[in-house]
């Protein structure tokens, strides 16, 4: 269990790896737009090429990334397939039967999507295999600063994504230990019908929320003792700076761009 | 000399409980650099009374002055400026992502400089030994690494009084000694006070003195020679009977006199020498217990 959220972090040190994490949320956002501007087959060429650079650079295996993909990849043969059989008429009819079309504006339609779909997961992997949870945590908080002016508790919500951040492998810990206990109780999970599993699970999840809310408890008091009244007037020990190496990725996206916006069908 | 910590009459029951106060008329008072252990079963008052000398619990009656400062919903911020707590679970108290983090915590809420919060935590984290772990997180620690990290935080914040609620009770032997070790040597270095709640013998051995509290009173206070001298009454107090007098009383049973008082492990063990080679002409045949 605990491998599916933080196994994901490859800890290497490439300079991917040692980007800013704002950057590297920035720089993901504004992919996305670009993978979307996107509209024949040269652009998806530049971008797919900008993609395995980017890969390249961070020294991460690919076979990472296509262990990204393949929980997605019923979702993105639906989405396909929708594409493929619904799309509206235009250019040849390869097939047709009832309402189902397959026509050539469909077919180029859904690898286009396939595409963007492949290309979006690829970098959104690359973000979480090079960067900690905690700094994502951490970058996502600092870009919502501005929105401390319309009065939204930024940063009590960056210190409880960090304390949450900071107790799911204990609770991981805990759930697998109360697991082994009620296995020992003769508690069987992850058999049977659905209904019987998910009434399984009772014998995990009561006990479970107990711990929890007696260690927020516990944990309240803590940080009361040591000082704590809330989170807006506190200094930083982890701060984030922008390095040069952050200006260049900016730089090499704006040549993204430009390529992207010379080479698409407008 | 002034009293660091004076606490008079104090009392507190829980909303939800019963009739009976969790703490009655309890009064003391604390030295400076003094070590002072209060002991007591579980559910005594002890743990509730070191919350309520951080402010941590509203007291119903009576009054607690740390450091001059008499202690109300005003003043809780100057008390708790100079007061250090390490409680029970490592886990739970564990408030960064990483080992520096958390040591920086307290630092961050006092808003301290980060400059200075730089140094500061690297001299804590290298006090307690700890720097080789700056970036490990709290999942990859051991209990004692926990509760040494807590300390560290403690030791960056330079408080004058340093409270363990049962702070050792949850780790192994050997991160209990280590733990302890490292208190005794902030103690001497620092003219740290220190008051420790524990039903550990060795805690309540370090101290200079020993409270005993039962069912919200205290009802004992002596050094600790004259508290562990009444032998089987210590099981009473809610202290964990240590091996020594244990082995002394069924050497008793046996028919051999053990000198009376407590002994350290070193003293049972060097008198046990000196007797054996005394019978070892005669040796007798041990019988299993």
């Amino acid at each position: 269990m605990s491998k599916f959220l933080f196994g994901r972090y490859l800890p290497l040190d490439s300079i991917v790896h040692r980007l800013d994490p704002r950057n590297k949320l920035m720089l993901s956002f504004c992919y996305i737009i670009l993978v979307f501007l996107a509209n024949n087959w040269l652009s998806y060429v530049i971008l797919i090429a900008f993609t395995l650079g980017a890969i390249r650079a961070s020294t991460i295996r690919l076979g990472f990334f296509l262990r990204g993909i393949r929980p997605l990849i019923w979702l993105i043969l639906f989405t396909v397939d929708l594409q493929l059989l619904f799309s509206p008429a235009g250019g040849h009819v390869y097939w047709h039967w009832a309402f189902i079309n397959i026509t050539q504006f469909g077919v180029i339609n859904a690898g286009y999507i396939f595409i963007r779909f492949l290309l979006i997961i690829m970098m959104s992997t690359l973000l979480t295999l090079s960067t900690q949870p905690l700094d994502i945590a951490t970058g996502l908080a600092s870009l919502m600063k501005p929105l401390r002016w319309v009065k939204v508790p930024v940063d009590t919500l960056a210190m409880m994504l960090s304390i949450a951040l900071r107790f799911v492998p204990t609770l991981m810990d805990e759930a697998q230990k109360i697991m082994n206990a009620q296995r020992a109780r003769g508690v069987d999970f992850g058999e049977g019908g659905l209904f019987k599993q998910a009434k399984s699970l009772l014998p995990l999840m009561v006990p479970l929320f107990m711990s929890a809310f007696n260690r927020a408890e516990d944990l309240s008091i803590a940080m009361e003792a040591r000082g704590y009244q809330d989170s807006d007037h506190r200094s930083q020990y982890r701060i984030l700076t922008w390095q040069r190496r952050d200006t260049v990725t900016w730089v090499l996206f704006a040549v993204g761009l430009a390529l992207i916006l010379i080479c698409r069908r407008w | 000399m002034e009293n660091i910590i004076e606490v008079h009459d104090l009392a507190y029951q829980y909303p939800d409980a019963d009739q009976r106060a969790a703490l009655d008329g309890v009064s003391f008072d604390v030295h400076p650099g003094e070590w002072l252990a209060i002991v007591g079963h579980n559910g005594s008052g002890k743990s509730t009374l070191a919350k309520a000398l951080d402010g941590l619990l509203p007291f119903t009656q009576g009054t607690v002055t740390v450091g001059g400062v008499v202690l109300s919903p005003e003043t809780v911020w100057q008390v708790r400026a100079q007061i250090g707590m390490i409680f029970q679970n490592p886990d739970n108290q564990f408030v960064g992502a990483t080992v520096e983090d958390d040591v920086a915590f307290g630092l961050e809420n006092r808003q301290v400089p980060r400059d200075q919060m730089l140094t500061r935590v690297a001299a804590a984290l290298d006090r307690v030994g700890m720097t080789k772990f700056a970036n490990r997180a709290p999942s990859s620690l051991s209990g004692g690494q926990k509760q040494r990290v807590a300390l560290a935080g403690i030791v960056a914040m330079a408080p004058k009084i340093l409270i363990l609620d049962e702070a050792t009770s949850m780790l192994d032997p050997q991160g209990r000694q280590a733990m302890l070790a490292l208190v005794k040597e902030l103690h001497r270095e620092q003219q740290l006070t220190v008051i420790s709640i524990t039903h550990d013998i060795d805690e309540a051995a370090s101290a200079n003195r020993i409270l005993v509290i039962d069912d919200g009173h205290l009802i004992e206070e002596n050094v600790p020679a004259a508290i562990f001298a009444q032998g089987e009454r210590l099981m009473d107090l809610g202290l964990d009977v240590p091996f020594t007098a244990k082995l002394a009383a069924a050497l008793q049973q046996r028919g051999i006199t053990p000198p009376t008082g407590y002994q350290t492990t070193q003293e049972m063990e060097e008198w046990l020498w000196q007797s054996l080679s005394n019978t070892s002409a005669t040796p007798t045949k041990p019988t299993h217990p």
